[in-house]
């Protein structure tokens, strides 16, 4: 369980606190309250449990500290860009954090496992146990308001 | 693709066109968007955090080796009880019973006791159907068959008691019929206590005339019918009646 889901419930939190090592952190304590429940564990849908879980242990991390610091330590893949696109693409991939810090949780849930894990609308849905129509209409909004966020 | 499988969802849930394009870049951005992702070290680390010390360390090859072997025991310790005394896996049998004696509150020596004896009537049976497959071509094996109790006896030695008993008792007929014969028949009937009396019921029936022949088939039918169980004291008996029951029976007369 947890070599399957580990790395998805870590990209998972990421997209929320944006700090690699508060992510990990997280993770940890993601898995180690799934251990501690095992008697709960739902052998047929692992995924919606862990990530109730996981936003479980968001929701106690945002309550106990406030605000969010972001990750210095993302980097930059393409080592062959120009400062200015570096620079460009920091600022808009802070930006976008930041955006995406200010929706609404279900949203961003959306949002970070249709477009940063890259699941599709059908796994986003038993994931988050959502209908696959809920899961359209918030991804539009969500859309909608990061559109509105970053312009 | 996805950009159009995104078109769609979003023009289902009422996007306009601009706006679908507008929100595509978008999607797109956050797409590309550098990703932290757990590296194998951050992996391990949590992982040891957590207390599943094991997830790394539980190595699939030595799990599957492992449980090969608890399966092949397994299916070996099964296959064991079925092994008589002298099989290869009747050590494993011993040992699971000992386990069982351990684990199994109502199985005591009582119990191993009485699987020792089915195994000995188990060896003792199909050696008696061996031996009678064999019995009418070689008088040695009956013979043998006679002093088998004692090679017997070192298996099991109630088997061998009760199979005493029972020669004890051919041998105590013998020697009642010996009391009936004259001398020249009391040597065959003392080799009839130890099951060879093969050989002196052909020299009682050889010395007889055709009446005592036909005496002879009579008294073979009633030691048959007396043998009981023990076919190798009935074969004894059955041949010193043959050597008592010719010189018997016409005096009868």
């Amino acid at each position: 369980m947890y070599n399957t889901y580990a790395d998805d419930i870590y990209r998972y939190l990421f997209s929320y606190v944006h700090n690699s090592a508060l992510a990990e952190d997280l993770t940890a304590e993601t898995f180690t309250k799934a251990w501690a429940n095992i008697d709960n564990f739902d052998f047929k849908q692992p995924r919606p449990w862990l990530y109730k879980i996981a936003k479980n242990t968001l929701t106690d991390y945002f309550r106990k500290k406030q605000p969010l610091p972001l990750d210095e330590d993302i980097e930059i893949i393409d080592n062959k860009q120009s400062v200015e696109d570096y620079v460009d693409n920091q600022l808009s991939q802070k930006r976008i954090a930041t955006a995406m810090t200010k929706l609404p949780d279900d949203m961003k849930s959306v949002v970070s496992m249709r477009f940063l894990l890259g699941y599709s609308v059908k796994k986003t849905a038993s994931s988050l146990e959502l209908t696959e129509a809920n899961v359209r209409v918030l991804q539009y909004r969500a859309l909608k308001k990061l559109r509105g966020y970053l312009s | 693709m996805k950009q159009n499988k995104l078109a769609n969802e979003l023009r289902d849930v009422g996007a306009s066109d601009n706006e679908i394009t507008e929100l595509e870049k978008l999607a797109h951005a956050l797409g590309n968007s550098p990703q932290s992702r757990l590296s194998k070290s951050s992996k391990n680390a949590i992982a040891h955090q957590i207390g599943f010390k094991n997830a790394f360390v539980f190595r699939r090859p030595a799990l599957s080796g492992a449980m090969a072997f608890v399966l092949l025991l397994l299916s070996l310790t099964v296959f064991a009880q079925t092994a008589q005394p002298g099989h290869p896996l009747h050590a494993l049998k011993r040992g699971s019973e000992e386990i069982r004696k351990v684990v199994q509150p109502g199985f005591d020596d009582d119990d191993i006791q009485k699987i020792r004896d089915d195994e000995v009537k188990k060896s003792n049976s199909s050696d008696d159907s061996d031996d009678d497959s064999h019995n009418s071509s070689s008088d040695d094996k009956g013979r043998n068959r006679g002093s088998g109790d004692t090679e017997k006896s070192k298996d099991d030695h109630r088997e061998s008691d009760s199979e005493d008993s029972s020669g004890s008792r051919d041998r105590t007929r013998t020697e009642e019929d010996d009391n009936d014969s004259n001398s020249g028949s009391s040597g065959s009937g003392s080799s009839g206590g130890s099951g060879s009396n093969s050989g002196s019921g052909s020299s009682g029936s050889g010395s007889s005339n055709d009446d005592d022949k036909k005496d002879d088939n009579k008294d073979v039918l009633g030691t048959n019918s007396g043998s009981g169980s023990n076919k190798s004291g009935s074969n004894s008996g059955s041949g010193s009646n043959n050597s008592g029951s010719n010189r018997d029976k016409p005096e009868d007369d």
